[in-house]
């Protein structure tokens, strides 16, 4: 049965990449015919499997630890960006297990959707689980950030060896301190103030309201002490080192800070050289802050899933941008949230597009910024934008949402897919 | 051209989802139509100035309904002494469950409300969270997204805000309340946005008691017509057809 579920899989796998980029459907396939393959396969890897989730920064904590395991020699398993829901892993699976369901690695590191933690860990038993935080994030879905935070306990209660958490997060903190009270090793990370305040909203985390001020009576492991743009200064078990990320802003810095942290705890030769270099050599996650070629014009694509996301990469601008592109559509079912986030960053629109750019055009009204047109249709919007504006210097800037940036990089003819 | 002064009731316990800048949106519309307004963010009764022009709250998640309950509860008499001298009150949904009459938690325990509002708001239902589209009071089109959990219930003789399309499954075909300068809706986020005709009613109301007119220019006319066009696709999502 086995042999035959991952050969069916595979084939299912193989004609969905026929026509260009992935699919979760083999991997929802494999689920149905074999429920407990990922326990089989993953759950026995040496190091373990670590789940990394929270509301944002998880693709990327995951590539730069994914990356930081790879630079110490071991084997990694991983599920490409995106493709965190239980037939996202098992597709990932199918691409890199045998017929006999077997995976050539050390260790697992999986991103999970936040709401799909408790469920996904009765598929495959995580050892780890890093928390990068918990923001305000799709209230649509979730209702409230205090939905969040109970799944994430949960999911930590499940973790088989212990919890990685944002001591720098009040919320991801409160989080630690009840696992760590009801018996769950915790380690954390933490964000100096003055790193912190390198971004004029710092970690954007959502309002919750405790009975009494969260505490962690755990060490840090890793201290970010200081970020500059792109410069960003840690201490990994008092050892100081400084590393030049390929983004620039403090949630890059915090991510890259959670995957110090879990390497130093899981690698039993962890060297700091060797993780620096691998942060700084690590390559963009899809659409975040990627640059795409489109008709000859560079477009470096922002994406803003949710009110953090947007101010984050807002805050990381060093000075207002001119004339960007901004599209959103039905994958932000309520998008009112951008009335909370602070605009100074953006100088002027050039297109707005989506099916909600209207929405945006209120906002952008009542702050008085200006824009150009609207264009519904993203592709008509997005031959405007590269047409009309004119050269400047760096890419031209397009601000969208999850399904906006997945459309735009298909119109611009980049032919892989999250999730394959 | 006159001024006029707003208080925001605790922004930092009920200003989810955008809920709080319907201040900030009603400001701007009063501001292209020439009048100044200064916003004043309530924390605390030591905040609450003699008199204000409107009092607005927006909504807030789980973890802030009982303290922010025990914050409004120090701000009642602030707030009726702003409501005797005829401030206006704007209210979003956990903000108007805490300025109604009495608001039950998920756990059934009932908490006082300011009694602002004739409403009694109930937290034990489930949660609605979804587009809704409508009639108001007066007839105009409205929409806007509702994430709620539980329901309100207005007393007898209060006036709803809106009638939602019976397309809409799950949701009270009543939405709202409106009443002498009482305005409030479980519309999630900048709900004033989404319905500048709801800005246009309450800036008559803050200018009227002055003799005085908003003088509507070409922003007016934009946003008009700008949330035209998004509810209308509100509408086409939720496939609804209006003459």
């Amino acid at each position: 049965m086995r042999l035959f579920a991952f050969a069916l899989a595979k084939i299912l796998r193989f004609l969905t990449r026929l026509r260009g980029g992935g699919s979760a459907l083999p991997g929802f396939f494999l689920l149905r015919l074999l429920p407990h393959a990922l326990e089989r396969s993953l759950g026995t890897l040496p190091l373990g499997v670590i789940f990394v989730t929270g509301s944002n920064g998880k693709s990327t904590t995951t590539s730069m630890l994914t990356g930081i395991l790879r630079a110490h020699g071991l084997r990694v398993f991983s599920n490409p960006a995106g493709g965190n829901l239980p037939q996202g892993l098992a597709s990932a699976l199918v691409g890199s297990a045998t017929l006999c369901g077997k995976v050539a690695a050390d260790i697992a590191v999986l991103e999970v959707d936040e709401a799909y933690g408790p469920q996904i860990s009765d598929l495959v038993t995580p050892d780890w689980v890093v928390v990068t935080n918990i923001q305000v994030d799709q209230l649509n879905r979730f209702g409230e950030p205090e939905a969040v935070y109970r799944l994430l306990a949960t999911l930590g209660m499940k973790a088989k060896v212990g919890v990685v958490v944002n001591g720098s997060d009040p919320n991801t903190t409160a989080l630690g301190a009840q696992l760590h009270a009801a018996g769950s090793r915790v380690e954390q990370m933490r964000v100096s103030a003055p790193a912190q305040a390198s971004a004029s909203h710092g970690l954007v985390s959502a309002p919750m309201f405790f009975d009494s001020p969260p505490l962690l009576a755990v060490a840090a492991g890793v201290v970010i002490t200081a970020v500059e743009g792109s410069h960003t200064s840690v201490e990994v078990a008092g050892v100081a080192a400084s590393i030049v990320l390929p983004q620039k802003g403090l949630h890059y810095a915090v991510d890259a800070g959670l995957a110090l942290e879990m390497a130093s705890v899981v690698v039993d030769n962890f060297q700091l050289e060797r993780a620096v270099m691998a942060l700084e050599n690590n390559a963009t996650v899809y659409g975040r802050g990627e640059t795409i070629r489109y008709r000859g014009v560079d477009i470096a694509l922002t994406m803003m899933k949710n009110l953090p996301s947007l101010q984050v990469n807002l805050d990381a601008f060093s000075s207002p941008l001119e004339n960007v592109f901004i599209a959103v559509d039905e994958g932000t079912p309520d998008p009112s949230w951008i009335f909370d986030a602070d605009t100074s960053s953006l100088a002027s629109v050039s297109i707005l597009s989506g099916s909600k750019a209207w929405q945006w055009a209120l906002l952008l009204e009542h702050r008085g910024i200006p824009y150009g047109e609207i264009i519904e249709d993203s592709r008509a919007g997005l031959d405007a934008f590269v047409k009309r504006v004119p050269a400047q210097n760096g890419p031209l800037h397009a601000i969208v949402n999850y399904e906006q940036m997945m459309l735009i990089r298909r119109i611009a003819g980049y032919k892989e897919l999250e999730g394959a | 051209m006159g001024s006029f002064t707003f208080a925001r009731l605790l922004p930092e316990m009920l200003g989810l989802n955008g809920s709080s800048q319907n201040a900030s949106i009603l400001a701007s519309y009063l501001n292209h139509g020439g009048h100044d307004v200064k916003i004043l963010d309530i924390h605390s009764s030591a905040d609450a100035p003699l008199q204000v022009d409107a009092v607005c709250v927006g909504s807030g998640s789980a973890s802030s309904l009982l303290p922010a309950a025990t914050s409004i509860i120090s701000l009642v008499s602030a707030i009726s002494r702003w409501r005797s001298a005829g401030a206006l009150v704007m209210a979003v949904g956990t903000g108007w469950d805490l300025l109604g009459h009495t608001v039950t938690t998920p756990e059934g325990e009932v908490l006082p409300g300011a009694g602002i509002f004739a409403s009694h708001a109930d937290h034990r239902g489930t949660r609605f969270s979804g587009e809704v589209t409508g009639i108001d009071h007066q007839g105009r089109a409205s929409a806007g997204y509702v994430n709620q959990v539980g329901a309100i219930a207005l007393e007898a003789g209060a006036s709803a805000l809106m009638s939602v399309d019976d397309a809409v499954s799950g949701y009270p075909r009543s939405e709202g309340l409106v009443g002498e300068n009482l305005f409030a809706t479980r519309l999630g986020g900048p709900a004033l946005a989404l319905n500048p005709h709801w800005c246009q009613d309450l800036a008559q109301a803050l200018l009227e008691p002055r003799g005085e007119k908003l003088h509507r220019t070409e922003f007016h006319e934009r946003i008009d017509h700008a949330a035209t066009r998004a509810r209308r696709l509100i509408d086409a999502r939720l496939g609804v057809v209006r003459n």
